[in-house]
C-alpha cells in the first residue's frame, strides 16, 4: 500500500438509532499520518459518526475499513487491538482509579511489559504533571489534566489512528491551544487524527483536510483554507447563500 | 441591528421579556435578556449549545421562574406563575423531547392536551379534534396507538396537541430536530400557514436555515446573552452570529 | 433502675450485639455481591438469594453422596455456583445487551423470573422439607461468661469476611479487578482501553454468584436449606446495599454488621419471627434520612 493511502475509509455509511437515520450514505477518508476535521452544525451526526467508526454503533449501511480491510462487523476492543483509539466528548477516564491505573488500563492489551514502561515514560515526558500526581485519583485532576490523561491513556497503546470526540470541550481557550498542541506533535511523529469539533476556528487553524457534515450527509470537503472562503462556512452553519 | 431593542420592537408585542436573569448556582444561563415578541409574527430563537435558549423558553412557560425581571404575556406579569397557569392565559408549549404518551392513542393524547387547555375538555372536542389532526394531516391517524408513529409522525401529533388547546402564543422547542428534510419541508409550511391564521409562534432551533428562511425575527442568544437580533438576511450577515457558532 | 437489673440489660445487648456481629458478615458479603453485580452490569439481580440456594443445595448434594466435610463442600458450591452464574450471564443477560450495556428494566424482570425458577426447581427435585448437611464447620463453643458463641457461627464471620477482603483485594490490585471496576464507571472509556465489556460482565456476574454460593455451603452446616430461603438472604442483600449505599464495598460490609446487630437485638423487644422485617424497616429509615445510602455517594451528574 502506498505510504500516503488511507489509513481509514467509510464508505457509504447509514446508521442512527431506532429506526431513525441519523447518518446517511456517508463517506469519508483519513489518509495516514494527517490530521483530518469533521465539522457541521448541531444534529449534523458528528459523534454519531465517529461511534460507527469505534465501533459502539453498528450501521444499518456501508462499510468502515481500516487499512484496507472492513472492520464493521467488530466490537470496539478488538479495532482498538488493530491500532484505533478514541477519546470521548467527556470523562473519556476512570475517575475512582489512580492516574497510573488509567495508564495502565489504557495498556490492556499491551502484554509486554518493557513496552508498557516505554510508552508510560513517554507519556511522562510529555506530560510532567501526570507524573506528579500518578497516584492521586484521575477524578481530582482539573479538566486540563484530565484531558492530558486521556491523551496520555491513548498513547499506552500506540494508536496509528485517534479518534477525538471535540477534545476542546470545557477548557479554557489556553489549554484548547496546549491540548492541540500535543496533537499536532503526535500527529508530526505519525499518528493519524480524525476529530469532530463544535470549535471550528480552532479546528481549520490546525486541520489537514476537513469534513463538513449537514443532515448526517456529506456536504463540503476540502482543506481547511477551501472551507474559510466564499462565505461556505456561513452558508453551512447560517443558511446564508454567499 | 447594533442596538439590542431598537426600533424592531413593537409597540404593543403580545410578549415582552424585561431584563430577566436566571442563575443556577455560579452559572448565569440567562444575562438581563430583554426581547420583545411581536403578534401574528414568527421568532427565531437560536444559539449555540449552552445559550441558555431552552432555559428562556423554560422561564416564560412557567417551568422556572427568574431570579430577576418581568415576563409580561399581554401586559401581565406572568413570571413565576405555574405552567399549568401560564398554559391558561393562552401559552402552549412543545418540548425538545417529543412528549406524547405512546400508550395512548392519538385521539387519547388530544383528549388530555385538550383538558389542560382553555376548553377543559367542554363540548366540542370532537371538532376541535378534528380541525388539529387535519392541519398537521394526521386525521386518518386518529386511532393508532402513538407509539406506533413514526418519530416525526409523533413531532405532528405535539404540534396538534398545542393547536388544540388554542393558545395565542406557541412556543416550539426544536420543532424539526432529527426530522428527516421532507417533513422539516412540511413543518415548515404547517407553521408559515400558522401565522397566516393570526397565530404568534416563538421557536427555538438548532437548524439554522430553516429558521433563518422562515422567521420574520431572529433573536441570536449567546452564552446567556442577547447577541443580535434582526430578520434572516441581517443576522446571517452579522458575523459576531457566525463566529459564535464557529465556536471562538 | 436497679443497678443489677442494669447490668443485666446491658449483658444482655452485648450478647446479642455480638450474635448480631456473627451474622452480620454473612450479610455483608452477600450485599457486596449484589453491589458488584449492579455496579458493573447495572443489572438489579433479584435473583441473588437463590445463587445462595444454589450452593446451599450443592453442600446438600456432597453430604448425601457421603462428602461430609463442609469445606469440600463449600469448594464444590463454589464451581457449581460459578458455572451456573456464567451460563446465566452468557445466555440470558448477554443477549439483553446493547451498546455494551444491559437494559436495566429487563435485566431485573429477567432476574425476577429467574430467582421463580429457581426456587421452584429446587422445590421439584428435593422437595419442601428443611435439610442439613451431616458435617460440622466446628464442634464446641466459646464461652466468655454468660456469653457463648458457637465455633462454626465464628468461623462464617471469619470466611465471610476473607471471602469479602479478597473480593476487595482482587478488584483493587489486580489488572483484571481493575478493569472490572473500569467497566462499572465508565464502559466506553473501557472498551476504548481495549477491555472486552462482554467478557467482563460474564466474569462479574460468574464471581457474583460465586460468593452468594460459598455463602449457602457457609451456612448450610449451622443452619438448614429449604428451596426458598434465598428469598429472605435476597432481602438482606438489598437492605445492606440499599442501608450502606449502592456502589459503596464499605457501606455493604458496614450496613452488613448493622443490619446483624439490630436484628439481633430486635429479639429483645419484638416476638421470635419478626427479626425478618428489621432490613427492611432499616432500609425505609435509610431512605427517608439519607437516601444515597450511610456511606453512599450522592448522585451528582448522571
Amino acid at each position: 500500500m502506498a505510504p500516503d493511502s488511507a489509513i481509514l475509509d467509510v464508505q457509504g455509511v447509514t446508521a442512527g438509532y431506532g429506526g431513525s437515520a441519523v447518518l446517511q450514505d456517508l463517506g469519508l477518508s483519513v489518509r495516514s499520518g494527517t490530521m483530518t476535521g469533521v465539522i457541521g452544525p448541531n444534529g449534523a451526526g458528528k459523534s454519531t459518526l465517529l461511534k460507527v467508526i469505534v465501533g459502539y454503533l453498528r450501521p444499518s449501511q456501508g462499510e468502515i475499513l481500516l487499512d484496507g480491510v472492513a472492520v464493521t462487523g467488530l466490537p470496539p476492543e478488538q479495532r482498538i487491538a488493530k491500532g484505533i483509539a478514541y477519546i470521548a466528548q467527556t470523562r473519556s477516564h476512570f475517575p475512582s482509579q489512580t492516574v497510573q491505573e488509567n495508564l495502565r488500563l489504557g495498556a490492556y492489551l499491551v502484554k509486554d511489559a518493557r513496552l508498557r514502561a516505554e510508552r508510560q515514560n513517554a507519556v511522562f515526558e510529555r506530560f510532567p504533571i501526570l507524573h506528579e500526581r500518578r497516584r492521586q485519583l484521575a477524578g481530582q485532576l482539573s479538566g486540563g489534566e484530565a484531558r492530558m490523561l486521556e491523551v496520555g491513556r491513548m498513547m499506552m497503546t500506540a494508536p496509528r489512528l485517534a479518534i477525538l470526540d471535540e477534545p476542546s470541550v470545557g477548557l479554557s481557550p489556553k489549554l484548547v491551544d496546549v491540548v492541540y498542541g500535543h496533537v499536532r506533535s503526535l500527529c508530526d511523529q505519525g499518528m493519524s487524527f480524525l476529530i469532530v469539533e463544535q470549535n471550528v476556528r480552532k479546528l481549520l487553524s490546525v486541520a489537514d483536510f476537513i469534513y463538513a457534515l449537514e443532515g448526517g450527509r456529506n456536504r463540503y470537503d476540502g482543506t481547511p483554507h477551501d472551507l474559510s472562503e466564499d462565505g461556505r462556512l456561513a452558508e453551512l452553519y447560517l443558511g446564508a447563500r454567499g | 441591528m447594533t442596538a439590542p431593542t431598537g426600533d424592531t420592537s413593537p409597540a404593543d408585542p403580545l410578549l415582552r421579556i424585561a431584563g430577566v436573569s436566571k442563575r443556577f448556582g455560579g452559572i448565569v444561563a440567562v444575562d438581563d435578556i430583554s426581547i420583545d415578541v411581536a403578534r401574528h409574527r414568527l421568532t427565531g430563537l437560536i444559539g449555540p449549545n449552552g445559550a441558555g435558549k431552552t432555559t428562556l423558553f423554560d422561564l416564560i412557560s412557567g417551568v422556572s421562574s427568574p431570579n430577576s425581571g418581568e415576563v409580561l404575556f399581554e401586559g401581565r406579569p406572568i413570571q413565576g406563575m405555574q405552567s399549568h397557569a401560564v398554559a391558561r392565559l393562552g401559552i402552549g408549549r412543545t418540548f425538545q423531547s417529543v412528549r406524547v404518551f405512546n400508550e395512548m392513542t392519538v385521539r387519547e393524547n388530544l383528549e388530555v392536551a385538550d383538558r389542560n387547555g382553555k376548553h377543559r375538555g367542554s363540548q366540542g372536542f370532537a371538532d376541535r379534534m378534528g380541525g388539529a389532526l387535519a392541519f398537521v394531516n394526521m386525521t386518518p391517524h386518529q386511532g393508532a396507538l402513538a407509539g406506533r408513529l413514526s418519530y416525526g409522525q409523533r413531532k405532528l401529533i405535539e404540534i396538534a396537541m398545542v393547536l388544540i388547546q388554542d393558545p395565542k402564543l406557541i412556543m416550539l422547542d426544536e420543532p424539526v430536530a432529527g426530522v428527516n428534510p421532507k417533513l422539516i419541508e412540511q413543518i415548515g409550511e404547517l407553521l408559515t400557514e400558522l401565522v397566516r391564521q393570526r397565530r404568534t409562534l416563538l421557536l427555538v432551533e438548532h437548524n439554522i436555515p430553516f429558521v433563518t428562511s422562515l422567521c420574520d425575527h431572529i433573536i441570536v442568544m449567546a452564552n446567556g446573552k442577547l447577541l443580535a437580533q434582526g430578520d434572516g438576511e441581517q443576522v446571517q450577515r452579522d458575523p459576531r452570529v457566525l463566529e459564535a457558532f464557529l465556536g471562538t | 433502675m436497679h443497678g443489677a437489673s442494669g447490668v443485666r440489660m446491658l449483658l444482655d445487648l452485648v450478647y446479642f450485639a455480638a450474635l448480631g456481629v456473627m451474622t452480620g458478615g454473612l450479610y455483608g458479603l452477600l450485599g457486596l455481591g449484589l453491589n458488584l453485580i449492579f455496579g458493573v452490569m447495572r443489572v438489579i439481580n433479584v435473583s441473588h438469594g437463590e445463587m445462595l440456594t444454589l450452593g446451599a443445595y450443592t453442600a446438600i448434594v456432597m453430604g448425601l453422596g457421603g462428602v461430609t466435610s463442609p469445606w469440600a463442600a463449600i469448594v464444590a458450591a463454589v464451581m457449581v455456583v460459578t458455572l451456573i452464574g456464567f451460563l446465566i450471564a452468557r445466555y440470558l443477560l448477554q443477549p439483553l445487551t446493547v451498546e455494551s450495556r444491559i437494559d436495566e428494566q429487563r435485566g431485573m424482570v429477567l432476574s425476577l423470573g429467574l430467582s421463580l425458577v429457581l426456587a421452584n426447581l429446587v422445590l421439584a427435585v428435593f422437595g419442601p422439607e428443611y435439610q442439613r448437611v451431616p458435617g460440622k464447620l466446628a464442634e464446641g463453643s466459646i464461652v466468655l461468661g454468660d456469653l457463648i458463641i458457637e465455633k462454626q457461627r465464628l468461623i462464617i464471620l471469619i470466611a465471610s469476611l476473607v471471602l469479602a477482603a479478597a473480593l476487595m483485594a482482587f478488584l483493587r490490585f489486580t489488572l483484571t479487578g481493575k478493569a472490572i471496576r473500569a467497566v462499572g464507571e465508565n464502559p466506553e472509556a473501557a472498551q476504548a482501553s481495549g477491555i472486552s465489556v462482554r467478557k467482563i460482565h460474564l466474569l462479574t456476574f460468574s464471581i457474583g454468584s460465586a460468593l452468594a454460593g460459598a455463602a449457602g455451603a457457609l451456612i448450610t452446616p449451622a443452619t438448614y436449606a429449604f428451596p426458598a430461603m434465598g428469598l429472605n438472604y435476597t432481602l438482606y442483600a438489598f437492605s445492606v446495599v440499599i442501608i450502606g449505599g449502592l456502589g459503596s464495598v464499605w457501606g455493604a460490609i458496614f450496613a452488613g454488621f448493622l443490619l446483624g446487630i439490630v436484628e439481633s437485638l430486635s429479639v429483645i423487644w419484638l416476638p421470635s419471627g419478626y427479626n425478618t422485617i428489621v432490613g427492611p424497616v432499616l432500609m425505609l429509615f435509610t431512605l427517608i434520612i439519607r437516601p444515597q445510602g450511610l456511606l453512599g455517594v450522592k448522585p451528582g451528574r448522571a
